[in-house]
């Protein structure tokens, strides 16, 4: 749906350009993160898809169409837009920042209304409660929560998340970022998702881009960034904990064996990632526990043998 | 938070000090006639001792009610509207006294509102404004309590209780007159406003979308500010004169070197500065992270001006204008020297005549008159003030 292609952003007294000859393509209904250090240029990449940046050349595209011929409001009001600082009026009400883009769209009033009361549902705020509340007297997760909603207010097939759960504590984030994935899960949407954590990169992407100094390094799944880094840069980016990392993004369910015992010191539910299943291993100092299902029932093993194959196996 | 002291601080201070003006300075001034230099009498020489305690008394009160430093709204309404009390009683036993000893002191004396009572008025109004402020939550009783001393003072005025007053009496000499001249002032001073508002935003809003303007800008306003009253009127006499020889139609119109025209120019440059200074600042506080989404989500340059940037800076920009129209009443008193425009009229017959009465008619007036203004632009600006912006408004000054 989105697509780059030798796209360069120069600014005039820059050495060297923002962005420099970028070519990507954006997969459709997943999430793809930008990330890198502070000047990489990830944010002028995303902002260059609803034209807020003019790439210097090279064309980007969406749904086939050069977004240079697309009327840049009509493009904009198509294109859900999340950010960091979420940017909230506040001289508005909650009602009236999630409507703004349905409003700007001349929906009816009661569409509108019917509209943003689902989503506030979505993301789990009171409707009754937040509507008529007004910015400021928000949480900063509750406020981040409405920046999300504004963007998926119009229902875009596109949105553009820049740092979005940036300005919270780590808990929140944490449970914005657990909401946010079950969103997605429902909603499948084309996400451009601008971070720096790569850990909420690999929490939140399907499809990872890095990039450094305007370049792109590599474009890749999550588990392939942490198993085959494409340089010494990927890999000092993604940090000392790689090992970690790559278990973390593995399941209980897809190493766990059936067997015949359901006899065992301690268990995991099958959900859970594999590198819990070994936090488990070495707090019990079993060399094998057991894996249950959502009901409890015991249902296989996981053990160090099982972590190790899994390190053997290859990623694709 | 610094540490609480024992004592309201604010109120014992005022309420002492409230006391020692009454008896460490003069309570009116007996003139055997109009221009006399006269005699100074003390509160125990003008008042009755009976009157001596009740002049006391809410000073008094002030002061008990300051003895501790209690966060209560209750006690700082009560220390306010002691200190109005007070205020309003040391006028009233002005007039008082006025009113017993003109009987038998001549048929021209006058008897003038001496030091004493000014000192008591001014710590007076700084507990009522301090009570005002601790009472910041409570918009009704904030007002009730910096209502109470004006309307008693104006029920004093209507019941005619000080009439004997030297100031009254100038009053009553130049009634018309004195009402003609308030309406001139109060029309020039905003009209000068309403011509500077268009100006001032505007400026303001061209220093903002064109960064390079500002500093331009921002110079030539500065400029307007720095030269003094007088010269600003000198400045200006010169080319309207010329102006109103070479256009006779705008000579029948009555603009010319004297008159309305030159002071209503003066007042509008002096009223520009906090204007632009205060559109192009609330222009600039609104968050850039809200004019970002605001474009990333589609609205046209138009929409986020009129619907988030405006609104957003409208309540600085109005308390800019506020304080634009309480300098512009000030600076009426300029009109003087234009062939007697508005309130400073009295103040320049009064100087002329050596009567101080007749100069506190006009400068009081003034005073008074802006004060009013400044009340009622405030109960503007919190109407202005968008809900969501509200309670920042406190912080404003």
């Amino acid at each position: 749906m989105i697509s780059f292609e030798h796209v360069t952003k120069r600014y005039e007294v820059a050495e060297r350009p923002a962005v420099d000859d970028l070519t990507i393509d954006v997969p459709d209904a997943m999430v793809t993160i930008l990330i890198g250090p502070s000047g990489s240029g990830k944010s002028t990449t995303m902002r260059m898809v609803n034209r807020l940046i003019e790439p210097t050349s090279g064309v980007v595209r969406l749904g086939g169409a050069d977004v240079r011929d697309l009327d840049v409001e009509d493009l904009r009001r198509g294109i859900g837009y999340a950010i960091q600082g979420v940017g909230l009026f506040p001289h508005w009400t909650v009602h009236e920042n999630v409507g703004v883009v349905p409003w700007l769209l001349k929906w009816p009033q009661p569409k509108i209304d019917a509209r943003v009361r689902d989503l506030l549902d979505l993301v789990g705020l009171e409707p009754d409660v937040y509507d008529g509340k007004y910015p400021d007297e928000l949480s900063g997760g509750e406020a981040q929560r409405v920046g999300v909603a504004r963007a998926l207010a119009a229902d875009p097939p596109v949105l553009l998340m820049d740092e979005p759960f940036g300005a919270v504590d780590p808990l929140t984030r944490d449970r914005l970022q657990a909401e946010f994935t079950k969103i997605q899960q429902a909603l499948r949407k084309t996400v451009v998702f601008v971070t720096h954590d790569i850990d909420e990169a690999l929490k939140l992407g399907d499809r990872i881009a890095i990039m450094r100094e305007g370049r792109l390094v590599q474009f890749d799944k999550p588990e392939c960034v942490i198993a085959y880094p494409a340089d010494d840069f990927v890999s000092d980016f993604v940090g000392s904990e790689r090992a970690l990392k790559r278990l973390s993004l593995a399941r209980v369910a897809g190493v766990a064996s059936e067997t015949a015992t359901n006899d065992w010191a301690a268990s995991v539910p099958r959900s859970a990632t594999l590198r819990e299943a070994l936090a488990r291993i070495l707090e019990t100092g079993e060399r094998e526990i057991g894996v249950s299902d959502e009901s409890g029932n015991i249902i296989g093993s996981v053990g160090l043998e099982d972590v190790f194959a899994h390190f053997e196996r290859p990623v694709e | 938070m610094a540490r609480r002291s024992g004592v309201h601080k604010v109120g014992v201070a005022a309420g002492a000090f409230g006391l020692l003006a009454a008896c460490a300075l003069p309570f009116v001034v007996l003139r055997s006639s109009r221009i006399d230099s006269g005699v100074d009498l003390w509160v125990w020489q003008a008042l009755p001792p009976w009157a001596v305690v009740v002049l006391a008394v809410p000073w008094l009160v002030v002061i008990a009610l300051s003895l501790r430093d209690r966060r209560d709204r209750v006690f700082a309404a009560a220390r306010g509207l002691a200190a109005s009390a007070a205020i309003v009683v040391a006028l009233g036993l002005a007039g008082f006294a006025a009113s017993h000893l003109l009987p038998g002191a001549g048929t021209f004396a006058r008897v003038s509102v001496g030091g004493s009572v000014w000192v008591m008025a001014f710590f007076g109004y700084v507990v009522v404004l301090s009570a005002r402020r601790e009472l910041e939550g409570a918009p009704v009783l904030a007002w009730s309590i910096s209502l109470a001393a004006p309307v008693l003072i104006i029920v004093m005025l209507v019941t005619g209780w000080l009439d004997d007053l030297g100031v009254m009496v100038e009053y009553e000499n130049q009634k018309e007159r004195f009402w003609e001249q308030a309406a001139v002032t109060l029309l020039v001073a905003a009209s000068a406003i309403v011509i500077a508002a268009f100006i001032g935003v505007g400026l303001g809003l061209l220093a903002y979308l064109r960064r390079r303007t500002d500093r331009a800008i921002f110079t030539a306003v500065n400029i307007f500010q720095t030269v003094p009253g007088l010269a600003m009127i000198g400045l200006l006499i010169g080319p309207l004169a010329a102006l109103a020889n070479a256009v006779p139609e705008l000579r029948a119109l009555g603009i010319g070197g004297l008159g309305w025209a030159p002071l209503i120019i003066a007042l509008t440059l002096y009223a520009l500065l906090p204007i632009v200074r205060n559109s192009f600042e609330g222009l600039r506080s609104v968050s850039p992270a809200a004019k970002d989404a605001g474009r990333g989500m589609g609205m046209s340059r138009a929409q986020l001006m009129r619907r988030i940037e405006l609104p957003i800076a409208r309540p600085v920009i109005f308390s800019g204008i506020r304080t634009s129209s309480v300098q512009a009443v000030g600076n009426s008193i300029l009109g003087a020297f234009l062939g007697g425009i508005g309130l400073g009229f009295f103040v320049l017959q009064g100087m002329s005549a050596q009567s101080t009465d007749l100069i506190l008619l006009g400068s009081i007036s003034i005073v008074i008159m802006a004060l009013v203004v400044d009340g009622v632009m405030r109960l503007v600006e919190h109407v202005l003030t968008p809900k969501g912006l509200r309670s920042k408004e406190a912080n404003r000054p």
